[in-house]
């Protein structure tokens, strides 16, 4: 049941961006994570225990530091808060899910979230079913970029300068869709309006997250206000 | 032991984020207005993620190299339709231009 090849498949093929984008972060997350002192079987450790990209990265200088565990927590908490944003347009989605659900929950990261909210199961897939094995994929990229980058990353290089822009890419073309799907330029065109003001007024912090907060409440204040 | 705490701290804060929402709304069914409004969230997100992965301060040639692969993988996707043809495409070219700009 688990292993229906239809949407194994289609998962597999929807998946292969982020194969690219994950390969080739994961391998420096890991290689820095042992260039930092820490031994290699840390990598897939946090990749199954964290698993957040920006996150991981940012853990590897607290694992370092002289830091409390409250403070260590607090600081990956402000860096994923976007995430708290994700789930509400995927409440819907996931309503009816059921064994699957948690894991899907857990393994929400920026990518998985992208093209779950995007893509439809093909006919003849289960919903819940597609999604688990994308983000099953995603997070086996994770893991196997990562362990690699901590093992070889001494040995060898895994220099493809620039292969991580298939992230960027896939956020260009999901991008595309989602504006093919809502019809609406003004969702698309505050979040460019709030990064520019960031840029323009200097304000410190954080852009992601800030442009991530104040354009899904204008999402939500916009969209919610439809009759 | 502190590293295993400090662990263990990261994953629970990272999985309460993602898990805050359907905490949230676990016993009570979420007002329609926040599904509806939710709706345009994935869009504006989508494209934050695009521009905050950009160069943004541009100061060096190899800063635009990103900006002309991003119309780059736009054109190949109005033309093509196809998510897979764009975002290769796209990459492909950005590391030939990183090659032929790096030197």
């Amino acid at each position: 049941m688990i292993f229906h090849r239809k949407t194994v498949l289609a998962s597999l093929k929807a998946s292969t961006p982020v194969f690219f984008g994950y390969m080739a972060i994961g391998f420096a997350f890991g290689f820095l994570l042992v260039k930092a002192g820490f031994p290699w079987y840390l990598a897939p450790i946090m990749c199954i225990t964290i698993f957040a990209g920006a996150a991981q990265f940012v853990a590897i200088g607290l694992l370092n530091s002289d830091k409390s565990i409250f403070e260590m927590g607090l600081a990956i908490l402000l860096i994923n808060a976007r995430h708290m944003v994700y789930g509400i347009s995927l409440l819907d989605r996931f309503k009816s899910f059921k064994k699957l659900k948690k894991y899907l929950i857990y393994g929400l990261t920026d990518e998985t979230y992208a093209l779950l909210t995007t893509l439809e199961a093909p006919i003849g897939c289960k919903t819940e079913l597609f999604d688990f094995w994308i983000t099953a994929f995603n997070q086996s990229y994770w893991i196997i970029g990562s362990t690699l980058g901590a093992i070889l990353g001494s040995v060898i290089s895994f220099d493809f300068p620039g292969i991580d822009f298939a992230l960027t890419a896939l956020f260009i073309v999901l991008t595309i869709e989602q504006i093919k799907a809502i019809k609406k330029v003004l969702p698309f065109l505050i979040p460019i309006i709030i990064v520019a003001l960031i840029y323009i007024l200097k304000i410190d912090g954080d852009v992601l997250i800030i442009t991530i907060v104040l354009s899904s409440v204008a999402s939500l204040i916009i969209g919610g206000r439809e009759k | 032991m502190k590293i295993v705490l400090a662990i263990v701290a990261m994953s629970v804060a990272t999985l309460f984020t993602r898990a805050f929402p359907f905490i949230l709304f676990s016993r009570r069914e979420p007002p329609k207005w926040l599904i509806k409004g939710a709706k345009l969230i994935p869009g504006a997100v989508m494209i934050t993620l695009v521009i905050t992965s950009l160069p943004i301060n541009i100061t060096t040639t190899q800063d635009f190299l990103p900006w002309i692969a991003a119309l780059f993988v736009i054109f190949l996707h109005l033309l093509f339709k196809h998510p897979l043809v764009s975002i290769f495409g796209g990459t492909a070219i950005y590391m030939v231009m990183l090659q032929l700009f790096t030197a």
